[in-house]
């Protein structure tokens, strides 16, 4: 048998089972594979508890595998995993808190990028078609129907749940949220109507230019500087630039 | 018994701690007792936010030695070049004292679908896994520009068919790659007790694994992990699951080892069930002295040191 038949028969083996010592490696990558999208999804693990969770963690492998190297990586299409399963229908808000929680894990694993206040001053000495925006890492829209935000943050303060916590309308806002992180940890808030439209339109461009924002702007009758001043407050903008070609780093 | 021994000084290892997430905040805050920390190669991967700004902190408090857990260099599929890059960029962004492996295969394709493990899985040692080791090995060396040492495993498939032994197979990896080696004694341990194995033999288990050890290129061996194992057996088998103290059995052979390998760097492995960092503080300065015993021990004599130290008791 070549070495690399072997090595699949091993990786088979470990998945069946196959032997006692291939079981030592199978109930290890079980244990460790839930650990890691424990670490990943606390507050669904919370919600589902243990029991339940441990089911979806292993219905998960047994349909998607585990590609990643890094186990930090592991769980991307957890969300969707979770909204496709029936026997979880009592948490209609589950994959919606998965997401979430997969957006911030991600998100704060980005690399860093510098802030630069002063950019700012580019406004003012360099015509606007020449400008561009860099913004924070991690900055994104999501939009969802249930407070997924919220629900996290009450599992971490479980003082804040009440015994009508999950009722669904309280819970139900079809809000999009603005995720980005500042500094070390990330941040999100709730977008109002009146600049979703703005976001989505800057997000949607390869390289957002405040010459082409500002017309935006005008068409939508929005006020474009108390916008900036935000971005800029928060750290949503980490810095303008000025060149004929840019690049999005 | 130790008041005869010559009173030249001794130079004694580098006694190092694993860092894990839940140790952060106390490891800095007394830095003392620890001569090294040694972090998963995997959980410097994110370059930014919280990750690096911690380990900012923690390269101004520590040297740092990095044990890679997923490059699976046994794997006849071939390593992405992404992530050989990201073990790199870690390599390059801690400039640590040393930068470790394991002798393992860890990805396979399954119906076409290339799965990783996120374990360390055995290798068969034959001259295709020779041959498969040394590429990758000497792939990843030639990506971070210096040599990297590679960890014995414990293994719970008694039945593999090798061509080569053991330490046939080191031999010739350091030899080919020039590489250096890892020598973990639990790890060496755990597969004797699961062996339990050759009752034939009239040595004790601490003899046998001298005895093998012996055996290796002991000139290669660049640092030493030390731990414990669960007295519960699972599927049949003794796990080396890092979840306890470092054991009496690994203390008494780390003794006699130290004195073969000369001071080089150990590390204490507890990453499951961590205990309070202070209690990992005592285990590293344990090791300094059980190491120092050991030391002195080869100092005293030109006689085969395992020897005399087969024959002292173990003083823990």
């Amino acid at each position: 048998m070549s070495l690399t038949n072997w090595q699949t028969h091993f990786v088979h083996a470990v998945q069946t089972s196959e032997s006692d010592g291939h079981s030592v490696y199978h109930n290890n990558f079980v244990l460790t594979q839930r650990a890691s999208l424990a670490t990943t999804f606390p507050t669904v693990l919370a919600m589902l508890g243990e029991d339940t969770f441990a089911s979806a963690a292993h219905q998960y492998f047994l349909r998607f595998g585990k590609e990643s190297f890094d186990w930090g990586e592991y769980g991307a299409h957890f969300p969707t995993f979770l909204d496709q399963q029936n026997a979880l229908s009592d948490y209609p808000y589950i994959a919606e808190v998965a997401q979430y929680e997969l957006v911030v894990h991600q998100v704060n694993r980005l690399p860093n990028k510098t802030f630069n206040q002063a950019s700012v001053g580019l406004l003012q000495t360099h015509p606007w078609h020449e400008i561009y925006f860099d913004f924070a890492p991690g900055l994104q829209l999501l939009p969802l129907v249930f407070d997924a935000p919220f629900i996290v943050r009450a599992h971490a303060e479980p003082e804040a749940l009440t015994e009508d916590f999950f009722q669904q309308p309280a819970l139900q806002v079809d809000a999009t949220y603005l995720i980005w992180r500042p500094e070390l940890a990330t941040q999100i808030e709730q977008l109002n109507d009146e600049y979703l439209g703005l976001w989505q339109f800057v997000l949607n461009a390869a390289a957002p230019n405040l010459q082409e924002i500002a017309q935006f702007s005008e068409q939508h009758q929005l006020d474009l500087m108390p916008w900036l001043h935000h971005l800029m407050q928060h750290k949503q903008l980490f810095r303008c630039y000025s060149c004929a070609k840019h690049s999005r780093s | 018994m130790l008041s005869d021994l010559p009173t030249e000084p001794i130079t004694l290892p580098l006694v190092g701690l694993g860092l894990r997430h839940p140790h952060y905040d106390a490891a800095l805050k007394a830095p003392t007792g620890v001569d090294f920390v040694e972090f998963h190669a995997e959980n410097l991967y994110p370059e930014g936010g919280l990750h690096q700004a911690f380990l900012a902190d923690v390269l101004a408090t520590f040297p740092v030695s990095i044990h890679g857990t997923s490059l699976g260099l046994g794997s006849t599929e071939k390593l992405p070049d992404v992530e050989l890059a990201k073990f790199a960029g870690v390599i390059e962004r801690t400039q640590p004292l040393l930068v470790s492996e394991h002798i393992c295969f860890n990805r396979a394709r399954i119906h076409g679908k290339l799965l990783h493990s996120g374990d360390l899985y055995p290798i068969p040692y034959n001259n295709e896994s020779l041959d498969t080791m040394c590429h990758a090995i000497v792939q990843v060396q030639s990506k971070i520009g210096r040599p990297i040492l590679l960890e014995n495993l414990s293994a719970y498939l008694p039945n593999i068919e090798h061509t080569l032994s053991e330490s046939e197979f080191l031999h010739q990896l350091v030899q080919r790659t020039e590489c250096g080696l890892l020598l973990d004694l639990n790890n060496i341990l755990v597969n004797l007790h699961n062996q339990q194995a050759r009752p034939s033999s009239n040595q004790s288990l601490i003899d046998q694994a001298i005895a093998w050890i012996k055996t290796l290129p002991l000139h290669a061996v660049q640092e030493i992990h030390l731990a414990g194992f669960s007295p519960n057996k699972v599927h049949g088998f003794y796990i080396d699951d890092h979840g306890q103290p470092v054991s009496d059995e690994c203390w008494a052979l780390y003794r006699h080892v130290i004195a073969l390998t000369g001071p080089v760097p150990t590390l204490i492995e507890w990453d499951n069930d961590l205990p309070e960092w202070e209690v990992l503080i005592k285990q590293a300065t344990l090791a300094k002295k059980v190491a120092r015993e050991g030391l002195q021990m080869a100092h005293k004599s030109s006689a085969p040191v395992s020897n005399q130290l087969l024959s002292s008791k173990p003083c823990l």
